[in-house]
């Protein structure tokens, strides 16, 4: 196991997630087994625990109906070296919203997906692409596009995002991204009234441009799950269901928030607006689109979204599920007793 | 020493002494000389002994064979390959079972052909290594193996770690020797080590290893292991596996596959297998031969099954017990479905030999199936087995077949198992000593056997398909004819005895007898037993002329044949 595989392997927090809010909301869907569509990454922990929770089987050695996606342009390793007791049903490398662009046949062939996990803070994804939220806005809007063009009725999206402004290892938003985001709420407030009232009651006159300096969480937490609503609802999905969870990671280099964003998805009331889908410029234009969105955006606004802190709860968090962990953590290999 | 001068050609007395030709003096009693093994030679071994990748891991997985494993994982850190892990559920070692085999490397009191019994069940094993180099096999893959294992109730192991760089270079004596890299080098030192007669030099010490105790709790007392990690694999060895070592034709990125389990990668294997014959999908390559080596288990197919054919060589590698998993894929015998369920290539016929005798006391078991295309390609020929563990790769040879069969050769594919080869066994254990006693006796039972079984009855069998298939051309075709120019009339081949002429004719058939001489038809005849029988039909040629016009068609034939 490499060393970050092993880091993202072994986290507590990480873990405290996947049971807390992805599984509480794969629960929610009511199916079992699940196909799940997830960004790959060798220990495949996020595969393993939904697979001992039995909404992956493991069959002949593959989960079955497990798809990954990776990008291991510049590091091979993430490719294929599954660390779980199997394999995945599918495994591509390369950008998600590419190879759907580029009608990769195998991977649109699985779709649709019951639950997407996109998650954007395992080391693959971040460490290779500077300007991820857009490529992986991208990716959202494209995934959606796959699920409405298969007929998917209703199916769980986790979306999880860096929120913090420190770039530790060139890593961070794009300052076009960032700009673009900030025009396109200010346009939001101006033309939907319910957000204007929110904003005001938590900002006051601040604008979105002072709040990206100053709050700069809160302010690019608001302005993804308003992305995520828009592209859903250009594909007629609405939000039935949403929460959200944060990680704050304080080890290893300076303070990351992480947002855990999870929605239930079904099919909604179509969208006004039909046009070509370049969210960045529609982000305001319409009115309800955000209307299953509220509930996290509400907490966003207020500061009511759990988290767990690196620092805080990192130890409790081990105790809790440190045998779990290392029960998961268990591969196809041989299994060798740990020494004293 | 030099030559005895020519001229000096008379009967030497015994204790004489003579002069050679550079002055010295020689006596013809008989001496005893040491024989003496350079150290290089296990330095070389180090260096390479396999001709492949697969090679040198299959001796790791023989090992743990040999060793009782069960269970043997392979993380081969596809697809960059910097660190392949190999872990066995075998009996283990303790720190001084390893340091013996580290202070000893060759000397193994392992016997191949040992029976043993798997702890804790009924089931016999027979060893396969027996030259104790396998711990030389990682050399060629790596630049240092940490080894790591423990024996069954014991609270203690160890952690060993080898580097491979240190036979590299070396120094002694004030010289720094590149021991592998410069020969000429090692020749003058070891010119110089030869007066030197301490214990220690004799023992041929090629680098040191590092040792120390694990404890284990005494919950995990019942575990045994072995567990191999190569690190820093070689370049070399990362670029083979990788592909890289051709870099112009291709990009390592455009061939990378992924399959989910070996079914699918036997699929790719067998559809990609002209771009892996040019050195693409090394890792696919990788993963099949290492199936064909080990004595893995059958897959579950209808021939291998209950009443199969097969079923008796799934009972015997089912009775090695063992099962390979790669990178998250269990292997099995790499068969597919496909192979036995081809429509458009049928197999056409299956040998089965069981628990025959090749020589005495020594028995073999085998089988052959025919078949008139077999892909992959690399799947004809016949597999040599001992104990469960491949030899070589498929032999399209047959062991050195003499005879000539053309193109019969690559319709057979099998496997034979057989008894009583390690001895033949190269040191590389992927070939045969074909000079070995037992080899001979083997390759004398199996060509006996194609020659007088297998390939009789293929070209028996392929007689009568020629003359099935000219049969029903003949019929097809008179009786398209027929349709268009004489409805109603048709044309029947029809054994009526030997007596009869070639043709009989009525109102509505006209009838070949298949008793008469002329009355076969094949492929060279097809066409004149169509004109024939056209100009019978219409009325052209009466039956008994048509027969003599073709007597002498085949007499003026017989005439040219002779003028040839």
């Amino acid at each position: 196991m490499t060393e970050i595989s092993d880091l993202m392997a072994s986290c507590p927090l990480k873990q405290h997630i996947r049971q807390e809010l992805w599984e509480s909301y794969i629960k929610k869907l009511g199916r079992k087994p699940v196909k799940y569509l997830t960004l790959y990454c060798p220990s495949i922990m996020d595969v393993k625990h939904f697979c001992n929770r039995g909404y992956i089987k493991l069959e002949g050695g593959v989960y079955k109906g497990a798809v990954g996606v990776t990008d291991a342009a510049q590091r091979g390793y993430a490719f294929t070296i599954s660390e779980g007791k199997g394999r995945l049903e599918l495994l591509k490398e390369g950008l998600l919203h590419e190879l759907l662009e580029s009608g990769e046949r195998d991977l649109i062939k699985k779709f649709p997906f019951d639950v997407i996990n996109l998650d954007y803070c395992n080391h693959i994804y971040s460490s290779s692409n500077t300007q991820y939220i857009s490529n992986n806005l991208q990716d959202v809007a494209k995934v959606i596009t796959q699920q409405d063009r298969k007929g998917c009725g209703s199916f769980i999206l986790f979306v999880t995002t860096r929120t913090d402004k420190s770039r530790p290892y060139g890593r961070g938003f794009a300052d076009t991204f960032k700009r673009n985001l900030s025009e396109r709420v200010a346009v939001n407030i101006n033309s939907n009234r319910n957000f204007r009232r929110k904003y005001k009651k938590i900002f006051g006159n601040k604008s979105p441009f002072d709040i990206a300096r100053t709050n700069f969480d809160k302010f690019i937490s608001i302005g993804i799950v308003k992305l995520l609503s828009m592209c859903l609802a250009a594909k007629n999905y609405t939000i039935k269901d949403c929460d959200a969870f944060w990680l704050i990671r304080t080890e290893g280099g300076p303070r990351r928030q992480l947002l855990h964003i999870a929605l239930l998805v079904t099919r909604g009331k179509p969208l006004e607006y039909s046009g070509q889908i370049t969210y960045l410029e529609q982000l305001g234009t319409t009115q309800h689109i955000e209307e299953g969105a509220t509930i996290i955006l509400d907490k966003i606004i207020h500061g009511n979204i759990a988290s767990v802190n690196e620092r805080v709860d990192k130890t409790r968090l081990q105790a809790k599920y440190g045998d779990y962990i290392a029960a998961l953590r268990e591969s196809f290999e041989v299994t060798i007793p740990k020494p004293i | 020493m030099g030559e005895l001068r020519l001229s000096e050609r008379r009967r030497v007395l015994p204790g004489e002494l003579l002069k050679d030709t550079n002055g010295g003096v020689m006596s013809n009693e008989i001496q005893e000389i040491p024989i003496k093994v350079s150290a290089r030679i296990l330095r070389h071994m180090s260096r390479g002994i396999y001709r492949t990748p697969a090679g040198a891991i299959k001796e790791l997985v023989s090992n743990a064979y040999d060793a009782g494993a069960t269970k043997v994982t392979i993380n081969t850190g596809y697809p960059v390959f910097e660190k392949i892990v190999v872990t066995d559920n075998g009996k283990g070692m303790n720190k001084q079972e390893f340091t013996t085999i580290i202070q000893n490397i060759g000397l193994t009191d392992k016997v191949a052909g040992t029976k043993f019994k798997l702890p804790g069940t009924s089931i016999e094993r027979v060893t396969i290594g027996h030259y104790g180099i396998g711990i030389l096999a990682i050399g060629q893959l790596c630049k240092r193996v940490k080894i790591i294992s423990k024996i069954k109730n014991s609270l203690e192991g160890f952690e060993a770690t080898l580097d491979f760089e240190q036979f590299e270079v070396k120094r002694i004596n004030g010289i720094e020797r590149a021991l592998v890299k410069d020969e000429q080098k090692i020749e003058r030192k070891d010119r110089k080590l030869r007066d030197l007669k301490s214990e220690e030099e004799n023992k041929f010490p090629i680098g040191k290893c590092s040792l120390k105790f694990l404890e284990y709790s005494a919950k995990d007392s019942a575990e045994c292991f072995t567990r191999l990690e190569l690190e820093e694999v070689r370049d070399t060895v990362q670029r083979k596996l990788s592909g890289r070592i051709i870099e112009t034709s291709y990009s390592i990125n455009q061939q990378k596959v992924y399959s989910a389990n070996f079914e699918e990668l036997l699929r790719l294997f067998r559809e990609k297998e002209e771009e892996i014959k040019r050195g693409q999908y090394p890792y696919e390559k990788l993963c099949w031969e290492l199936a064909v080596y080990s004595p893995v288990k059958y897959p579950d197919l209808k021939e291998f099954g209950h009443g199969g054919k097969l079923h008796f060589f799934k009972r015997l590698s089912d009775s090695y017990e063992f099962e390979l998993v790669i990178d998250g894929m269990t292997v099995f015998k790499p068969h597919e479905n496909i192979f036995f369920e081809d429509t458009n290539y049928p197999v056409k016929d299956v040998f089965v030999w069981k628990d025959e005798s090749y020589k005495v006391g020594k028995k073999v078991s085998g089988y052959i199936i025919v078949k008139r295309r077999i892909r992959p390609k690399c799947m004809q020929g016949i597999l040599i087995r001992e104990t469960g563990v491949a030899i070589g790769m498929y032999d399209l040879t047959f062991l050195e077949y003499p005879y000539h069969e053309a193109a019969k050769f690559e319709q057979l594919t099998g496997e034979l198992f057989v008894e009583g080869l390690s001895g033949a066994l190269n040191i590389d254990r992927d070939s045969f000593n074909e000079t070995d006693e037992n080899y001979l006796a083997l390759a004398g039972w199996f060509h006996k056997k194609l020659h007088d079984e297998v390939f009789p009855k293929i070209k028996k069998e392929m007689q009568r398909k020629r003359r099935e298939d000219a049969s029903e051309t003949l019929t097809k075709s008179l009786g398209q004819y027929f349709k268009k120019f004489n409805k109603g009339y048709r044309m029947e081949l029809r054994k009526l005895g030997k007596e009869r002429g070639l043709f009989r004719k009525t109102d509505r058939v006209l009838y070949i007898n298949k008793d008469h001489r002329e009355g076969k038809p094949s492929k060279s005849t097809v066409e004149k037993l169509f004109l024939a029988s056209v100009l019978v039909a219409l009325g052209v040629v009466s039956a008994s002329a048509m027969e003599e016009i073709l007597d002498n068609i085949a007499n003026t034939k017989k005439g040219l044949e002779k003028h040839d």
